[in-house]
Protein backbone atom coordinates (compact mmCIF):
# COMPACT_ATOMS: atom_id res chain seq x y z
CA UNK A 1 0.00 0.00 0.00
CA UNK A 2 2.99 2.64 0.92
CA UNK A 3 5.50 2.61 -1.10
CA UNK A 4 9.37 3.96 0.09
CA UNK A 5 9.57 7.39 -1.11
CA UNK A 6 12.92 8.88 -2.67
CA UNK A 7 12.96 12.24 -3.31
CA UNK A 8 15.67 12.66 -5.93
CA UNK A 9 13.28 10.92 -8.32
CA UNK A 10 10.89 12.74 -10.18
CA UNK A 11 8.33 10.55 -10.25
CA UNK A 12 8.53 9.88 -6.53
CA UNK A 13 8.34 13.64 -5.71
CA UNK A 14 5.28 14.08 -8.24
CA UNK A 15 3.61 11.13 -6.20
CA UNK A 16 4.16 12.41 -2.89
CA UNK A 17 2.68 15.91 -3.92
CA UNK A 18 -0.84 14.28 -5.19
CA UNK A 19 -0.88 12.41 -1.79
CA UNK A 20 -0.73 15.39 0.28
CA UNK A 21 -2.93 16.94 -2.09
CA UNK A 22 -5.79 14.26 -2.03
CA UNK A 23 -5.25 13.97 1.77
CA UNK A 24 -6.23 17.51 2.36
CA UNK A 25 -9.17 17.27 -0.41
CA UNK A 26 -10.19 14.39 1.61
CA UNK A 27 -9.90 16.51 4.99
CA UNK A 28 -11.97 19.12 3.55
CA UNK A 29 -14.35 17.32 1.70
CA UNK A 30 -15.33 14.91 5.06
CA UNK A 31 -15.59 18.16 7.15
CA UNK A 32 -18.80 18.47 6.76
CA UNK A 33 -19.85 15.43 7.11
CA UNK A 34 -18.09 13.93 10.08
CA UNK A 35 -20.82 15.99 12.92
CA UNK A 36 -23.57 13.99 11.78
CA UNK A 37 -21.81 10.67 11.94
CA UNK A 38 -20.75 11.91 15.99
CA UNK A 39 -24.38 13.61 16.90
CA UNK A 40 -26.02 10.57 15.89
CA UNK A 41 -24.77 9.05 18.71
CA UNK A 42 -24.94 11.67 21.43
CA UNK A 43 -28.33 12.53 23.32
CA UNK A 44 -26.68 15.98 24.06
CA UNK A 45 -25.39 16.63 20.42
CA UNK A 46 -25.12 20.62 19.87
CA UNK A 47 -23.94 22.20 16.45
CA UNK A 48 -19.93 21.46 17.29
CA UNK A 49 -18.00 18.47 16.51
CA UNK A 50 -17.32 16.79 19.45
CA UNK A 51 -17.05 13.31 20.60
CA UNK A 52 -20.19 12.13 22.42
CA UNK A 53 -19.56 12.33 26.45
CA UNK A 54 -21.77 9.50 26.29
CA UNK A 55 -21.96 7.22 22.94
CA UNK A 56 -25.30 6.29 22.87
CA UNK A 57 -28.29 4.78 20.48
CA UNK A 58 -30.81 6.90 22.47
CA UNK A 59 -31.76 9.03 19.12
CA UNK A 60 -32.07 5.91 17.17
CA UNK A 61 -34.40 4.73 19.37
CA UNK A 62 -36.76 8.30 19.77
CA UNK A 63 -37.55 8.70 16.22
CA UNK A 64 -37.94 5.02 14.97
CA UNK A 65 -41.11 5.17 15.31
CA UNK A 66 -44.14 4.56 12.65
CA UNK A 67 -44.75 8.44 12.28
CA UNK A 68 -41.08 10.10 12.24
CA UNK A 69 -39.02 6.86 10.44
CA UNK A 70 -40.71 3.81 9.74
CA UNK A 71 -43.60 5.24 6.97
CA UNK A 72 -41.33 8.15 5.64
CA UNK A 73 -38.66 4.75 4.75
CA UNK A 74 -41.69 2.69 3.23
CA UNK A 75 -42.93 5.82 1.28
CA UNK A 76 -38.93 6.18 -0.12
CA UNK A 77 -38.81 2.66 -0.38
CA UNK A 78 -41.94 2.73 -2.71
CA UNK A 79 -41.04 6.00 -5.08
CA UNK A 80 -38.14 4.49 -5.85
CA UNK A 81 -38.51 1.20 -6.08
CA UNK A 82 -42.04 1.70 -8.23
CA UNK A 83 -39.96 4.20 -10.10
CA UNK A 84 -37.20 2.33 -10.59
CA UNK A 85 -39.11 -1.28 -12.31
CA UNK A 86 -41.05 1.02 -14.56
CA UNK A 87 -38.09 2.93 -15.93
CA UNK A 88 -36.08 -0.88 -16.54
CA UNK A 89 -39.62 -2.34 -18.04
CA UNK A 90 -39.93 0.85 -20.29
CA UNK A 91 -36.57 1.38 -21.17
CA UNK A 92 -36.05 -2.21 -22.08
CA UNK A 93 -38.87 -2.08 -24.29
CA UNK A 94 -37.86 0.98 -26.04
CA UNK A 95 -34.01 0.38 -25.81
CA UNK A 96 -34.66 -3.01 -27.67
CA UNK A 97 -36.64 -1.58 -30.71
CA UNK A 98 -33.84 1.61 -31.15
CA UNK A 99 -31.40 -0.85 -30.71
CA UNK A 100 -32.45 -3.83 -32.93
CA UNK A 101 -35.04 -2.24 -35.34
CA UNK A 102 -33.80 -0.50 -38.31
CA UNK A 103 -36.41 2.21 -37.55
CA UNK A 104 -36.85 5.79 -40.11
CA UNK A 105 -36.61 7.94 -37.45
CA UNK A 106 -34.43 6.34 -34.80
CA UNK A 107 -31.80 8.56 -34.97
CA UNK A 108 -34.07 11.58 -34.85
CA UNK A 109 -35.91 9.22 -31.75
CA UNK A 110 -32.42 8.96 -30.19
CA UNK A 111 -31.79 13.16 -30.26
CA UNK A 112 -35.06 13.88 -28.98
CA UNK A 113 -34.66 11.57 -26.24
CA UNK A 114 -31.09 13.31 -25.50
CA UNK A 115 -32.19 16.53 -25.37
CA UNK A 116 -35.19 15.73 -22.89
CA UNK A 117 -32.66 13.89 -20.54
CA UNK A 118 -30.83 17.75 -20.20
CA UNK A 119 -33.63 19.30 -19.46
CA UNK A 120 -33.92 20.54 -16.26
CA UNK A 121 -36.87 18.87 -14.48
CA UNK A 122 -37.39 21.87 -11.37
CA UNK A 123 -38.41 23.87 -14.16
CA UNK A 124 -41.80 22.30 -15.86
CA UNK A 125 -42.65 21.44 -11.80
CA UNK A 126 -45.21 24.32 -11.45
CA UNK A 127 -46.97 23.42 -14.80
CA UNK A 128 -46.53 19.71 -13.52
CA UNK A 129 -48.54 20.58 -9.93
CA UNK A 130 -51.75 22.39 -11.68
CA UNK A 131 -51.16 19.64 -14.58
CA UNK A 132 -52.10 17.34 -11.59
CA UNK A 133 -54.48 19.05 -9.59
CA UNK A 134 -56.54 18.97 -12.89
CA UNK A 135 -56.11 14.70 -13.09
CA UNK A 136 -56.38 14.14 -9.07
CA UNK A 137 -52.76 13.21 -8.76
CA UNK A 138 -51.94 15.67 -6.26
CA UNK A 139 -50.61 14.31 -3.17
CA UNK A 140 -50.23 10.26 -4.23
CA UNK A 141 -47.57 8.35 -4.31
CA UNK A 142 -48.20 6.96 -8.04
CA UNK A 143 -48.50 10.55 -9.26
CA UNK A 144 -44.83 10.80 -7.92
CA UNK A 145 -43.49 7.19 -9.44
CA UNK A 146 -45.26 8.30 -12.55
CA UNK A 147 -43.78 11.66 -13.61
CA UNK A 148 -40.34 10.65 -11.63
CA UNK A 149 -40.45 7.28 -14.08
CA UNK A 150 -41.21 10.03 -16.92
CA UNK A 151 -38.80 12.19 -16.23
CA UNK A 152 -35.68 9.43 -15.87
CA UNK A 153 -36.73 7.24 -18.73
CA UNK A 154 -34.89 9.80 -21.73
CA UNK A 155 -31.59 8.92 -20.25
CA UNK A 156 -32.32 5.16 -19.29
CA UNK A 157 -33.71 4.64 -22.46
CA UNK A 158 -30.19 6.06 -24.14
CA UNK A 159 -28.49 3.94 -21.55
CA UNK A 160 -30.34 0.99 -21.88
CA UNK A 161 -29.95 1.18 -25.91
CA UNK A 162 -25.93 1.70 -25.76
CA UNK A 163 -26.33 -1.65 -23.34
CA UNK A 164 -28.61 -3.60 -25.89
CA UNK A 165 -26.34 -2.34 -28.87
CA UNK A 166 -23.25 -4.26 -27.19
CA UNK A 167 -24.49 -7.59 -27.76
CA UNK A 168 -24.00 -8.87 -30.83
CA UNK A 169 -27.37 -9.31 -33.05
CA UNK A 170 -25.73 -12.68 -34.36
CA UNK A 171 -26.54 -14.74 -30.88
CA UNK A 172 -30.02 -13.90 -31.32
CA UNK A 173 -29.94 -14.83 -35.21
CA UNK A 174 -28.48 -18.38 -34.16
CA UNK A 175 -31.80 -18.48 -32.06
CA UNK A 176 -34.24 -18.06 -34.77
CA UNK A 177 -32.47 -20.16 -36.98
CA UNK A 178 -33.07 -22.62 -34.23
CA UNK A 179 -36.67 -22.00 -34.59
CA UNK A 180 -37.22 -19.73 -31.58
CA UNK A 181 -39.34 -16.84 -32.31
CA UNK A 182 -38.09 -13.29 -32.08
CA UNK A 183 -39.90 -12.72 -28.42
CA UNK A 184 -37.93 -16.50 -26.92
CA UNK A 185 -34.94 -14.91 -28.11
CA UNK A 186 -35.49 -11.77 -26.59
CA UNK A 187 -36.10 -13.77 -23.41
CA UNK A 188 -33.58 -16.75 -23.44
CA UNK A 189 -31.22 -15.09 -24.87
CA UNK A 190 -31.38 -10.47 -24.82
CA UNK A 191 -32.10 -10.73 -21.35
CA UNK A 192 -29.71 -12.71 -19.65
CA UNK A 193 -26.93 -10.82 -22.16
CA UNK A 194 -28.43 -7.42 -20.93
CA UNK A 195 -28.94 -8.12 -17.49
CA UNK A 196 -25.53 -5.78 -16.08
CA UNK A 197 -27.83 -2.47 -18.20
CA UNK A 198 -30.98 -3.32 -16.18
CA UNK A 199 -28.90 -3.36 -13.12
CA UNK A 200 -27.17 -0.14 -13.82
CA UNK A 201 -30.36 1.55 -14.72
CA UNK A 202 -32.07 -0.10 -11.94
CA UNK A 203 -29.83 1.14 -9.36
CA UNK A 204 -28.83 4.68 -10.67
CA UNK A 205 -32.53 5.70 -11.36
CA UNK A 206 -33.06 4.19 -7.25
CA UNK A 207 -30.84 6.28 -6.30
CA UNK A 208 -31.60 9.30 -7.88
CA UNK A 209 -35.51 8.67 -6.55
CA UNK A 210 -34.01 7.86 -3.10
CA UNK A 211 -32.50 11.56 -2.69
CA UNK A 212 -34.89 13.40 -4.66
CA UNK A 213 -36.27 15.96 -3.02
CA UNK A 214 -38.13 18.60 -5.24
CA UNK A 215 -40.97 16.22 -6.68
CA UNK A 216 -42.44 14.87 -3.80
CA UNK A 217 -42.15 18.40 -2.18
CA UNK A 218 -43.97 19.44 -4.79
CA UNK A 219 -46.73 17.22 -5.44
CA UNK A 220 -47.30 15.69 -2.30
CA UNK A 221 -49.20 17.19 0.49
CA UNK A 222 -50.11 15.04 3.35
CA UNK A 223 -47.93 13.83 6.07
CA UNK A 224 -48.84 10.32 5.66
CA UNK A 225 -47.05 10.40 2.32
CA UNK A 226 -43.74 12.07 2.55
CA UNK A 227 -40.66 10.47 1.72
CA UNK A 228 -37.80 10.31 3.65
CA UNK A 229 -36.43 13.88 2.14
CA UNK A 230 -39.66 16.07 2.74
CA UNK A 231 -39.62 14.82 5.93
CA UNK A 232 -36.07 15.16 7.23
CA UNK A 233 -37.01 18.86 6.06
CA UNK A 234 -40.34 19.28 7.36
CA UNK A 235 -38.91 17.67 10.76
CA UNK A 236 -35.70 19.98 10.46
CA UNK A 237 -38.57 22.90 10.19
CA UNK A 238 -40.14 21.86 13.22
CA UNK A 239 -37.42 20.87 15.57
CA UNK A 240 -33.96 22.26 13.65
CA UNK A 241 -32.44 24.32 16.31
CA UNK A 242 -33.26 21.40 19.38
CA UNK A 243 -33.04 17.74 18.62
CA UNK A 244 -29.84 18.01 17.39
CA UNK A 245 -28.95 14.71 17.53
CA UNK A 246 -32.11 12.88 16.49
CA UNK A 247 -31.91 15.06 13.55
CA UNK A 248 -28.67 13.54 12.17
CA UNK A 249 -29.61 10.18 13.20
CA UNK A 250 -32.21 10.74 10.90
CA UNK A 251 -29.98 11.77 8.65
CA UNK A 252 -27.91 9.16 8.44
CA UNK A 253 -30.49 6.78 8.36
CA UNK A 254 -31.72 7.93 5.19
CA UNK A 255 -28.59 8.40 3.88
CA UNK A 256 -27.19 4.88 4.61
CA UNK A 257 -28.90 3.03 1.61
CA UNK A 258 -27.64 5.92 -1.02
CA UNK A 259 -24.17 5.34 0.13
CA UNK A 260 -24.29 1.56 0.39
CA UNK A 261 -25.93 1.00 -2.93
CA UNK A 262 -23.55 2.94 -4.73
CA UNK A 263 -20.13 1.25 -3.66
CA UNK A 264 -21.91 -2.17 -3.79
CA UNK A 265 -22.61 -1.61 -7.02
CA UNK A 266 -19.51 1.05 -7.85
CA UNK A 267 -17.55 -1.03 -10.76
CA UNK A 268 -20.38 -1.43 -12.98
CA UNK A 269 -21.90 1.87 -12.10
CA UNK A 270 -19.07 3.48 -13.62
CA UNK A 271 -18.54 1.22 -16.62
CA UNK A 272 -21.76 1.89 -17.47
CA UNK A 273 -23.03 5.13 -15.99
CA UNK A 274 -20.61 7.43 -17.15
CA UNK A 275 -19.91 5.99 -20.65
CA UNK A 276 -19.15 8.28 -23.73
CA UNK A 277 -19.17 11.24 -21.00
CA UNK A 278 -22.75 11.28 -21.26
CA UNK A 279 -24.47 10.84 -17.66
CA UNK A 280 -25.87 10.14 -14.83
CA UNK A 281 -27.90 13.32 -13.33
CA UNK A 282 -26.55 14.34 -10.12
CA UNK B 1 -45.73 -15.62 -34.83
CA UNK B 2 -44.87 -11.95 -34.73
CA UNK B 3 -46.68 -10.01 -37.63
CA UNK B 4 -42.66 -8.88 -38.86
CA UNK B 5 -42.05 -12.47 -38.67
CA UNK B 6 -44.95 -12.94 -40.93
CA UNK B 7 -44.24 -10.52 -43.08
CA UNK B 8 -40.32 -11.32 -43.33
CA UNK B 9 -41.55 -14.56 -44.90
CA UNK B 10 -44.49 -13.51 -47.18
CA UNK B 11 -42.39 -12.52 -50.60
CA UNK B 12 -44.54 -10.14 -51.44
CA UNK B 13 -45.65 -7.18 -48.77
CA UNK B 14 -48.34 -5.31 -49.66
CA UNK B 15 -49.01 -2.15 -47.94
CA UNK B 16 -51.46 -3.38 -45.11
CA UNK B 17 -48.04 -5.67 -44.02
CA UNK B 18 -45.60 -3.34 -44.36
CA UNK B 19 -48.13 -1.08 -41.67
CA UNK B 20 -48.51 -4.02 -39.65
CA UNK B 21 -44.50 -4.48 -39.14
CA UNK B 22 -44.04 -1.18 -38.78
CA UNK B 23 -46.75 -0.95 -35.85
CA UNK B 24 -44.97 -4.03 -34.07
CA UNK B 25 -41.45 -2.50 -35.33
CA UNK B 26 -42.41 0.83 -33.32
CA UNK B 27 -45.11 -0.39 -30.49
CA UNK B 28 -42.48 -1.16 -27.94
CA UNK B 29 -42.09 2.82 -27.99
CA UNK B 30 -45.16 3.30 -27.37
CA UNK B 31 -45.27 3.47 -23.54
CA UNK B 32 -42.23 5.73 -23.22
CA UNK B 33 -42.84 8.05 -25.32
CA UNK B 34 -46.49 8.44 -24.08
CA UNK B 35 -45.36 8.94 -20.87
CA UNK B 36 -42.62 11.34 -21.66
CA UNK B 37 -44.79 13.47 -23.99
CA UNK B 38 -47.45 13.84 -21.60
CA UNK B 39 -45.34 14.39 -18.48
CA UNK B 40 -42.71 17.54 -20.42
CA UNK B 41 -44.82 17.93 -23.29
CA UNK B 42 -47.83 18.50 -21.87
CA UNK B 43 -46.43 20.47 -18.80
CA UNK B 44 -44.32 22.75 -20.69
CA UNK B 45 -47.57 23.85 -23.53
CA UNK B 46 -49.10 24.27 -20.04
CA UNK B 47 -46.50 26.07 -18.59
CA UNK B 48 -46.70 28.92 -21.78
CA UNK B 49 -50.28 28.71 -21.43
CA UNK B 50 -50.85 29.27 -17.74
CA UNK B 51 -47.92 31.86 -17.58
CA UNK B 52 -50.29 33.88 -20.02
CA UNK B 53 -53.59 33.73 -17.29
CA UNK B 54 -53.87 34.88 -13.55
CA UNK B 55 -54.06 31.16 -11.76
CA UNK B 56 -53.65 31.36 -8.57
CA UNK B 57 -52.92 28.78 -6.04
CA UNK B 58 -56.05 29.04 -4.40
CA UNK B 59 -59.28 30.82 -4.22
CA UNK B 60 -61.82 31.92 -7.74
CA UNK B 61 -58.20 32.21 -9.73
CA UNK B 62 -57.48 28.77 -9.51
CA UNK B 63 -60.66 27.82 -9.87
CA UNK B 64 -61.51 30.03 -12.89
CA UNK B 65 -58.21 31.53 -14.48
CA UNK B 66 -58.26 33.96 -16.43
CA UNK B 67 -56.89 35.28 -20.19
CA UNK B 68 -54.39 37.92 -19.09
CA UNK B 69 -52.67 38.04 -22.08
CA UNK B 70 -48.74 38.98 -21.31
CA UNK B 71 -49.05 40.92 -18.32
CA UNK B 72 -47.34 38.47 -16.03
CA UNK B 73 -44.56 38.86 -18.61
CA UNK B 74 -45.02 42.60 -18.17
CA UNK B 75 -44.08 42.12 -14.60
CA UNK B 76 -41.50 39.94 -14.45
CA UNK B 77 -39.05 41.89 -16.75
CA UNK B 78 -39.73 45.03 -15.20
CA UNK B 79 -39.44 43.86 -12.24
CA UNK B 80 -36.07 44.32 -11.12
CA UNK B 81 -35.79 41.28 -8.24
CA UNK B 82 -36.27 38.91 -11.62
CA UNK B 83 -33.11 40.41 -13.38
CA UNK B 84 -31.60 40.27 -9.53
CA UNK B 85 -32.51 36.56 -9.97
CA UNK B 86 -31.27 36.13 -13.38
CA UNK B 87 -27.69 38.17 -12.46
CA UNK B 88 -27.45 35.46 -9.35
CA UNK B 89 -28.34 32.35 -11.48
CA UNK B 90 -25.91 32.97 -13.69
CA UNK B 91 -23.18 33.53 -11.03
CA UNK B 92 -24.19 30.14 -9.49
CA UNK B 93 -24.32 28.45 -12.31
CA UNK B 94 -21.03 29.86 -13.78
CA UNK B 95 -18.86 29.59 -10.49
CA UNK B 96 -20.11 26.16 -9.79
CA UNK B 97 -19.75 25.10 -13.42
CA UNK B 98 -16.11 26.69 -13.39
CA UNK B 99 -15.66 25.05 -9.38
CA UNK B 100 -16.87 21.65 -10.29
CA UNK B 101 -14.91 21.42 -13.38
CA UNK B 102 -11.32 22.67 -12.22
CA UNK B 103 -11.66 20.77 -9.03
CA UNK B 104 -12.79 17.49 -10.54
CA UNK B 105 -10.21 17.65 -13.06
CA UNK B 106 -7.40 18.54 -10.11
CA UNK B 107 -8.36 15.78 -7.93
CA UNK B 108 -8.60 13.11 -11.15
CA UNK B 109 -5.37 14.44 -12.27
CA UNK B 110 -3.91 13.81 -8.71
CA UNK B 111 -5.65 10.53 -8.18
CA UNK B 112 -3.85 8.77 -11.21
CA UNK B 113 -0.49 10.27 -9.80
CA UNK B 114 -1.08 9.19 -6.32
CA UNK B 115 -0.36 5.99 -4.22
CA UNK B 116 -3.03 3.52 -4.21
CA UNK B 117 -4.23 4.21 -0.64
CA UNK B 118 -5.20 8.01 -0.91
CA UNK B 119 -6.28 7.95 -4.90
CA UNK B 120 -9.16 5.58 -3.03
CA UNK B 121 -9.72 7.49 -0.06
CA UNK B 122 -10.34 10.79 -1.47
CA UNK B 123 -11.92 9.55 -4.50
CA UNK B 124 -14.61 7.20 -1.77
CA UNK B 125 -14.91 10.65 0.16
CA UNK B 126 -15.40 12.85 -2.61
CA UNK B 127 -18.18 10.67 -3.80
CA UNK B 128 -19.99 10.18 -0.73
CA UNK B 129 -21.00 13.87 -0.88
CA UNK B 130 -22.44 13.37 -4.07
CA UNK B 131 -24.13 10.22 -3.18
CA UNK B 132 -25.65 11.73 -0.19
CA UNK B 133 -29.20 13.06 -0.71
CA UNK B 134 -29.62 16.57 -1.34
CA UNK B 135 -31.78 17.66 1.75
CA UNK B 136 -29.04 16.32 3.80
CA UNK B 137 -26.30 17.79 2.55
CA UNK B 138 -28.19 20.63 2.89
CA UNK B 139 -28.67 20.12 6.46
CA UNK B 140 -24.77 18.76 6.82
CA UNK B 141 -23.68 22.35 5.47
CA UNK B 142 -26.75 24.50 7.57
CA UNK B 143 -25.18 23.17 10.63
CA UNK B 144 -21.66 23.17 9.45
CA UNK B 145 -21.49 27.17 8.53
CA UNK B 146 -24.44 28.01 11.18
CA UNK B 147 -22.87 30.10 14.23
CA UNK B 148 -19.92 30.41 15.77
CA UNK B 149 -19.66 27.20 17.52
CA UNK B 150 -20.51 24.95 14.30
CA UNK B 151 -18.21 23.00 12.66
CA UNK B 152 -16.28 25.57 10.31
CA UNK B 153 -15.41 28.03 13.02
CA UNK B 154 -14.29 25.00 15.29
CA UNK B 155 -11.58 24.44 12.25
CA UNK B 156 -11.33 28.23 11.75
CA UNK B 157 -10.50 28.73 15.48
CA UNK B 158 -7.83 25.79 15.59
CA UNK B 159 -5.74 27.45 12.46
CA UNK B 160 -6.51 30.84 13.85
CA UNK B 161 -8.83 32.31 11.45
CA UNK B 162 -11.48 34.88 12.62
CA UNK B 163 -15.11 33.12 12.68
CA UNK B 164 -17.22 33.48 9.90
CA UNK B 165 -21.16 33.85 9.13
CA UNK B 166 -21.45 33.09 5.68
CA UNK B 167 -24.94 32.02 5.39
CA UNK B 168 -25.63 35.52 6.76
CA UNK B 169 -23.19 37.36 5.49
CA UNK B 170 -22.46 35.88 1.99
CA UNK B 171 -25.08 33.38 1.11
CA UNK B 172 -24.47 33.55 -2.61
CA UNK B 173 -21.01 32.11 -1.99
CA UNK B 174 -22.22 29.92 0.63
CA UNK B 175 -24.37 27.57 -1.49
CA UNK B 176 -21.69 27.93 -4.44
CA UNK B 177 -19.49 26.48 -2.49
CA UNK B 178 -22.17 23.85 -1.25
CA UNK B 179 -22.94 23.16 -4.83
CA UNK B 180 -19.56 22.54 -5.98
CA UNK B 181 -18.72 20.51 -3.12
CA UNK B 182 -21.75 17.86 -3.89
CA UNK B 183 -20.99 17.98 -7.79
CA UNK B 184 -16.95 17.59 -7.54
CA UNK B 185 -17.63 13.52 -7.83
CA UNK B 186 -19.50 13.56 -10.96
CA UNK B 187 -16.66 16.12 -12.71
CA UNK B 188 -14.15 13.89 -11.38
CA UNK B 189 -15.92 10.43 -12.51
CA UNK B 190 -15.58 11.73 -15.82
CA UNK B 191 -12.76 13.27 -16.11
CA UNK B 192 -11.14 10.26 -14.49
CA UNK B 193 -12.70 8.14 -17.13
CA UNK B 194 -11.22 10.61 -20.10
CA UNK B 195 -7.50 10.72 -18.25
CA UNK B 196 -7.27 6.75 -18.88
CA UNK B 197 -7.86 7.53 -22.43
CA UNK B 198 -5.04 9.66 -22.98
CA UNK B 199 -2.42 7.40 -24.90
CA UNK B 200 1.05 6.94 -21.92
CA UNK B 201 3.51 6.92 -25.01
CA UNK B 202 1.92 11.00 -25.94
CA UNK B 203 2.96 11.89 -22.20
CA UNK B 204 6.23 9.71 -22.28
CA UNK B 205 7.21 11.07 -25.46
CA UNK B 206 6.55 14.49 -24.05
CA UNK B 207 8.21 13.86 -21.03
CA UNK B 208 11.26 12.68 -22.75
CA UNK B 209 11.10 16.03 -24.88
CA UNK B 210 11.79 17.86 -21.47
CA UNK B 211 8.06 19.62 -21.09
CA UNK B 212 7.27 20.24 -17.44
CA UNK B 213 4.57 18.61 -15.66
CA UNK B 214 2.48 22.12 -16.11
CA UNK B 215 2.82 21.83 -20.01
CA UNK B 216 1.95 18.42 -20.17
CA UNK B 217 -1.56 19.05 -18.58
CA UNK B 218 -1.75 22.39 -20.52
CA UNK B 219 -0.03 21.54 -23.89
CA UNK B 220 -1.26 17.69 -24.02
CA UNK B 221 -3.70 15.88 -22.04
CA UNK B 222 -6.08 19.36 -22.10
CA UNK B 223 -6.77 19.87 -25.89
CA UNK B 224 -6.69 16.02 -25.81
CA UNK B 225 -9.91 15.78 -23.30
CA UNK B 226 -11.20 18.92 -25.33
CA UNK B 227 -14.69 17.05 -26.06
CA UNK B 228 -15.21 16.02 -22.92
CA UNK B 229 -14.64 18.82 -21.28
CA UNK B 230 -17.01 20.76 -23.89
CA UNK B 231 -19.69 18.08 -23.17
CA UNK B 232 -18.90 18.25 -18.92
CA UNK B 233 -19.45 21.90 -19.06
CA UNK B 234 -22.49 21.68 -20.74
CA UNK B 235 -23.58 19.25 -18.64
CA UNK B 236 -22.93 20.50 -15.22
CA UNK B 237 -24.10 23.61 -16.44
CA UNK B 238 -27.94 21.69 -16.99
CA UNK B 239 -27.33 20.23 -13.79
CA UNK B 240 -27.23 23.19 -11.67
CA UNK B 241 -29.89 25.33 -13.46
CA UNK B 242 -32.14 23.66 -11.82
CA UNK B 243 -30.46 23.31 -8.57
CA UNK B 244 -33.52 23.83 -5.66
CA UNK B 245 -32.87 21.58 -2.30
CA UNK B 246 -29.61 23.00 -1.33
CA UNK B 247 -30.74 26.56 -1.37
CA UNK B 248 -33.72 26.14 -0.25
CA UNK B 249 -32.71 24.21 2.90
CA UNK B 250 -29.25 26.49 3.74
CA UNK B 251 -30.50 29.97 2.50
CA UNK B 252 -34.26 29.81 1.44
CA UNK B 253 -32.88 32.33 -1.02
CA UNK B 254 -32.20 34.74 1.66
CA UNK B 255 -31.43 36.78 3.98
CA UNK B 256 -33.77 38.58 2.40
CA UNK B 257 -33.42 37.93 -1.24
CA UNK B 258 -29.58 37.55 -1.48
CA UNK B 259 -29.09 34.00 -2.41
CA UNK B 260 -32.57 33.64 -4.70
CA UNK B 261 -31.74 32.03 -7.72
CA UNK B 262 -34.58 31.52 -10.52
CA UNK B 263 -35.76 28.34 -9.02
CA UNK B 264 -36.46 29.55 -5.49
CA UNK B 265 -37.99 32.64 -7.34
CA UNK B 266 -40.71 30.92 -9.26
CA UNK B 267 -41.21 28.55 -6.40
CA UNK B 268 -41.43 31.31 -4.14
CA UNK B 269 -43.83 33.00 -6.24
CA UNK B 270 -46.20 30.10 -6.97
CA UNK B 271 -46.87 28.49 -3.81
CA UNK B 272 -45.87 31.18 -1.12
CA UNK B 273 -47.22 33.64 -2.76
CA UNK B 274 -50.04 31.96 -5.08
CA UNK B 275 -49.53 33.33 -8.25
CA UNK B 276 -49.17 30.18 -10.26
CA UNK B 277 -49.30 32.24 -13.71
CA UNK B 278 -46.71 34.28 -12.39
CA UNK B 279 -44.57 31.32 -11.37
CA UNK B 280 -45.21 29.56 -14.69
CA UNK B 281 -43.96 32.65 -16.90
CA UNK B 282 -40.59 32.37 -14.27
CA UNK B 283 -40.73 28.69 -15.39
CA UNK B 284 -41.06 29.13 -18.87
CA UNK B 285 -38.23 31.74 -18.60
CA UNK B 286 -36.03 28.96 -16.45
CA UNK B 287 -37.02 26.87 -19.23
CA UNK B 288 -35.48 28.88 -22.26
CA UNK B 289 -32.29 28.61 -20.34
CA UNK B 290 -32.53 25.04 -20.28
CA UNK B 291 -33.72 24.28 -23.82
CA UNK B 292 -31.11 26.40 -25.21
CA UNK B 293 -27.86 24.55 -23.13
CA UNK B 294 -29.49 21.21 -23.70
CA UNK B 295 -29.74 21.85 -28.07
CA UNK B 296 -25.90 22.69 -27.49
CA UNK B 297 -25.70 19.50 -25.44
CA UNK B 298 -27.30 17.53 -28.22
CA UNK B 299 -25.28 19.02 -30.83
CA UNK B 300 -22.14 17.98 -29.08
CA UNK B 301 -23.05 14.97 -28.60
CA UNK B 302 -24.15 14.73 -32.19
CA UNK B 303 -20.27 15.42 -32.93
CA UNK B 304 -19.15 13.26 -30.38
CA UNK B 305 -20.97 10.18 -32.00
CA UNK B 306 -19.63 11.42 -35.64
CA UNK B 307 -16.36 11.09 -34.25
CA UNK B 308 -16.76 7.93 -32.30
CA UNK B 309 -18.01 5.89 -35.72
Amino acid sequence: MFEAVDLSKPAHRARLAADVALTLVAMTFVAPMIWMVLAAFDERAALSIALPAQWSLGNFGSILTEDITIRPFMNSLAISFGTSVLVVVLALLSGYALSRYNLKYGTHYIYIIVFASALPVTAIMVPVYIMFVHIGMVDSLMGVILFRAASELPFAIWLMKGFMDAIPIDLEEAAWVEGASRRQGVVHVVLPLVAPGVATVFILSFIENWGNFFVPFVLLQSRDNYPMSVSLFAFFGEYGEALYGQLAAFALIYTLPSVLIYFVAQRSLQKGGLRLGGAVKA
Amino acid sequence: MSAEAVAATTPVRPWSRRLLGTIARVSPLAPATVMILGFFLVPIMWAIYASLTNQGLSGVNARNPRFIGIENYYYLFTDPRTWEAVGRTAAFVLLSVVGQNIFGFVIAYARNTASAFFRDLAGTIVVIAWVVPEVVAGFLWYTFLRGDDAGMNQIFGLVGLPAQEWLLTDPLAAVIVINVWRGCAFSMLVYSAALQDVPHEIIEAATIDGATPLQRVFRIILPIIRPIIAINVVLTTLNTLGVFGIIWITTAGGPGTRSETLPILMYTQAYDFGLIGYGSAIAVLLLIFGIIASLFYVYLFRVGEQRSV
